[in-house]
């Protein structure tokens, strides 16, 4: 008897724990709730969790109500978080939340990206074909609609977006053109014009450190070239810290290729139109092109260019910048301006320059990109067209909507102080207090849209210009002194999907960035450049030419 | 019971095994859940290598997706870094196996004949640490130690009047940084199972060759060594298996443009074409054609071995 008491005993234990073994597998398999719609995001990039409860001081001390549009989940790339030191405060973010709630009617969650690129990548890939859910990102959307990632927003604009068709004017070329694709539905909602984002930025404290004319700024490659010679010699960082050149593969093509070239570089489909036998080709088959890698081969060899530039990430040459290393760079404007905000804030002799006249042996040496194909979009799967749009058309609608989800509550971090002629506002940046991060960095924010931008002449307290404000007020839609790419005004007309059909951009592209950092970091002799465009032929270099000349003549404005 | 088992027909004589060692069984059943959920089903997943499918489209869509045949097989083939990728992996791999598959049974066979216990179990707590670390630290590791701005190795190549070395930028150096730290971080780890095998040893044996005048070098190469040689056999087995798995994470996480052509495997390939390019299915076929190579080299490792009269895995 004891020993079949003992023998149930020693049975039910065994279950129990396979019971113990099973129960959590299953129930990790089991989705939330089922519906798409509604699930919360899990996994990955956290979301920033809808409060259930009342608002602890919402503005307008309503309790939360039930969302008019439903629920979104926004993949907030905007930047804003990406670019944050600090999180934004959870209990500002459930203000902010309601606040939208009951102004907007969205209930909107976040799923803020990886800072890493790569990953940010990779998480934005395995939402877009996941079954988690996502309804609102911004990017190409040319590349999205060729991948058939996107869903047209025709009707929801039809519906709600009044606003956004207001807010974004014919002048900018583009934009709605832009973020169509070849069946004539609008797959985005424009973000930005033609653009010249990447810039070459001089350091004004070290050319005084330096000894240099801070008024005089080059114009020419040799006058940069003495410059940041004298960079290397006078070492104003001090210890042998100074870096003379921080740049990476696009800003170096985008700030000064074109001035050994006869045309913009055209980044977009990486491309120039050569007019000898009139066919579209990779921009390293333009004229002049070997002689600008020949020229950074050479600043290379001779320390100017940071030696590690091609093989460091963002937050690297971030880093590096916010050391106070980098005398000079060749990178999108944020990368600079982001990491100095707080020096610059602090002392008002901190300065950026741009050498705007800035010229090759053929012409100004900046790249304009074609115009805006970059725009807000829906993913295929998501079931909540309607509501994004809303939200977007609600965020564009008004200058307050824009700024309150943008950048906090008026009165925090800004204030309007004047409406200008011309629609325009005046507006006042509010620094956080001495020593305190931001408790919001835009985490709700989608719909941004240049402009908007426009809309807004932003200044401190003091009356100062932020410095990536001055960038943009002054140079990123600057026509005049940038070179136009050779597909200026169409080439968001190509039918990438039919491209790839027969060539991949992507293997192509990786051969030539891989080449071309070896050819300027000096692991491969220029003697082998002539190989180097004959090893293309093995990538597909035929199909691509006549695939990309097919579009070019296509499309091309005549 | 047993002459009564006995009497039962074959069915009936397995059927009763299966009730008698049901406890065992059920056991097993969660696990074998597991795998047939997490690992048999998403084997479904395979098919989108012999169709067109974006990964934007539900399941059903896949489903009614019209098979294409090996297209996506013949265009990887066919493709300007097929045979980069197949050098890259295949070198690395071997690189990998030459260097890193003796370093921990040498490194085992050091630590048998360490004889003070205390020092033995620092010693081996210490080398298994980096295991345990991620590739993302260790890759951070690696980069300030190797880098030309201020890194231990190149502060010391410059003390020593020599140039700086871009360790991670050099197409002729990065396999190495590659090797050595792949090597230091698994080496403690893989010595486990090497030492569990030596336990095994009939210490007699040990005994006997003492009292034959056996220094320990002999007594390691006549008697450890053929004592754990089908552990080794089987190790190896495994790592030719693996052979084209040349270090997805380490790679991704160390190399740049510059290194693409000495550094770029079949894994990073699949993840620029399914995460970056989102072609999913050209992706999967990559993928497959890489298990299928994998499964072939098992299958000859272990028949080679069966040859010179191992013990293979099956």
């Amino acid at each position: 008897m004891k020993k079949n008491t003992r023998k149930l005993f020693r049975r039910s234990l065994l279950v129990a724990l396979i019971l113990a073994l099973m129960v959590p597998m299953f129930t990790a398999c089991k989705p939330a709730d089922g519906g798409q719609a509604t699930d919360p995001p899990t996994g990955g990039a956290q979301p920033t969790k809808a409060p259930t409860a009342a608002p602890t001081a919402a503005p307008t001390d309503a309790p939360p109500t039930e969302p008019k549009f439903g629920k979104i989940v926004i993949w907030s790339n905007e930047g804003g978080p990406w670019n944050a030191p600090v999180p934004s405060d959870p209990e500002y973010l459930e203000r902010l939340h309601d606040y939208i709630l009951e102004n907007a009617g969205v209930d909107v969650e976040v799923i803020l990206p990886p800072k890493d690129s790569d990953a940010a990548t990779q998480r934005l890939a395995i939402l877009l074909s996941g079954n988690e859910q996502m309804d609102a990102f911004k990017g190409n959307v040319n590349n999205y609609y060729a991948k058939g990632a996107i869903q047209p927003l025709d009707d929801a604009l039809a519906k709600y977006g009044q606003p956004c068709f207001e807010l974004w004017p014919e002048t900018y070329g583009g934009g709605w053109a832009g973020t169509k694709g070849t069946d004539g539905k609008i797959y985005g909602i424009p973000n930005l014009p033609s653009l010249a984002g990447a810039t070459i930025y001089l350091n004004k404290h070290m050319m005084e450190k330096s000894d240099l004319d801070t008024t005089k700024l080059p114009t020419s490659m040799e006058e940069l070239y003495t410059i940041l010679k004298t960079f290397q010699e006078k070492d104003p960082a001090g210890d042998g810290q100074t870096i003379p050149m921080l740049l990476d593969l696009y800003g170096m093509n985008m700030t000064m290729a074109a001035g050994y070239m006869d045309q913009g570089l055209d980044w977009n489909m990486k491309g120039c139109f050569d007019k000898t036998d009139q066919k579209y080709k990779p921009y390293v088959f333009a004229d002049g092109y070997k002689d600008f890698i020949t020229e950074m081969a050479k600043w290379y060899s001779e320390g100017l260019i940071y030696k590690e530039a091609f093989t460091i990430n963002r937050e690297r040459q971030m880093e590096l910048i916010g050391m106070n290393r980098v005398a000079a760079t060749a990178l999108w404007y944020t990368t600079v301006t982001t990491p100095l905000r707080d020096a610059w804030q602090a002392d008002d002799t901190v300065d950026l320059l741009v050498p705007a006249e800035l010229k090759g042996p053929t012409g100004y040496s900046k790249s304009i990109t074609d115009t805006g194909i970059e725009g807000w979009m829906v993913p295929k799967k998501s079931k909540m067209v309607d509501s994004v749009v809303a939200y977007i058309a609600w965020l564009q609608s008004d200058v307050r909507n824009y700024h309150t989800v943008h950048q906090g509550f008026e009165g925090d971090y800004w204030k309007l102080d004047e409406e200008l002629p011309g629609g325009k506002y005046a507006m006042v940046n509010i620094p956080p207090p001495e020593g305190q991060n931001k408790k919001y960095y835009g985490d709700f924010f989608i719909g941004g849209s240049f402009a908007m931008t426009q809309k807004i002449v932003s200044r401190q307290a003091d009356g100062r210009v932020m410095m990536d404000l001055q960038y943009i007020e002054k140079h990123i839609t600057d026509t005049v002194r940038t070179r136009q790419p050779a597909t200026m005004g169409f080439s968001f007309l190509f039918d990438l999907a039919k491209i790839e059909e027969s060539v991949s951009r992507t293997d192509m592209n990786t051969k030539i960035a891989s080449e071309l950092t070896k050819f300027v970091m000096g692991t491969r002799p220029l003697d082998e450049w002539d190989a180097f465009l004959e090893e293309l032929k093995e990538v597909g270099l035929d199909a691509w030419i006549e695939a990309f000349t097919e579009q070019y003549n296509t499309h091309k404005i005549k | 019971m047993a002459k009564t088992s006995m009497l039962l027909p074959k069915k009936g004589r397995r059927w009763s095994a299966v009730r008698r060692h049901m406890p065992y069984y059920l056991l097993i059943l969660p696990g074998l859940v597991w795998f047939i959920i997490f690992k048999y089903v998403p084997m479904y997943g395979v098919s989108i290598a012999f169709k067109n499918v974006t990964p934007f489209e539900t399941v059903e869509d896949m489903m009614r997706s019209p098979f294409i045949g090996f297209k996506h097989f013949k265009t990887f083939i066919n493709s300007y870094y097929f045979e980069i990728l197949m050098r890259n992996t295949l070198e690395i791999s071997l690189l990998r196996l030459v260097f890193g598959f003796p370093m921990p049974l040498i490194f085992a066979l050091l630590l048998n004949e360490v004889r003070n216990n205390r020092y033995k179990k620092i010693v081996q707590t210490i080398s298994y640490l980096p295991h345990f670390i991620s590739w993302v630290v260790v890759s951070g590791l690696v980069t300030m130690i190797v880098t030309t701005d201020g890194g231990l190795i190149n502060n010391l190549l410059v003390l020593m009047g020599r140039e700086e070395i871009y360790f991670l930028g050099d197409p002729r150096y990065f396999r190495s940084v590659l090797i050595i730290s792949g090597i230091w971080k698994e080496l403690g780890w893989n010595t486990i199972i090497y030492l569990a095998a030596i336990t095994g040893i009939d210490t007699q044996l040990y005994e006997a060759a003492v009292v034959d005048g056996c220094g320990r070098f002999r007594r390691a190469i006549h008697i450890t060594l053929p004592g754990i040689a089908n552990i080794v056999t089987i190790l190896l087995i495994f790592s030719i298996g693996g052979l084209l798995d040349a270090g997805f994470e380490q790679i991704m996480l160390l190399y740049s443009e510059p290194v693409y052509d000495v550094a770029d495997i079949i894994d990073t390939y699949v993840y620029r074409k399914g995460m970056i390019e989102m072609n999913y299915s050209f992706s999967t076929a990559v993928g497959l054609f890489k298990s299928v190579i994998a499964m072939a080299l098992i299958i000859i490792a272990n028949v080679t071995a069966k040859l010179f009269g191992r013990e293979g895995l099956w």
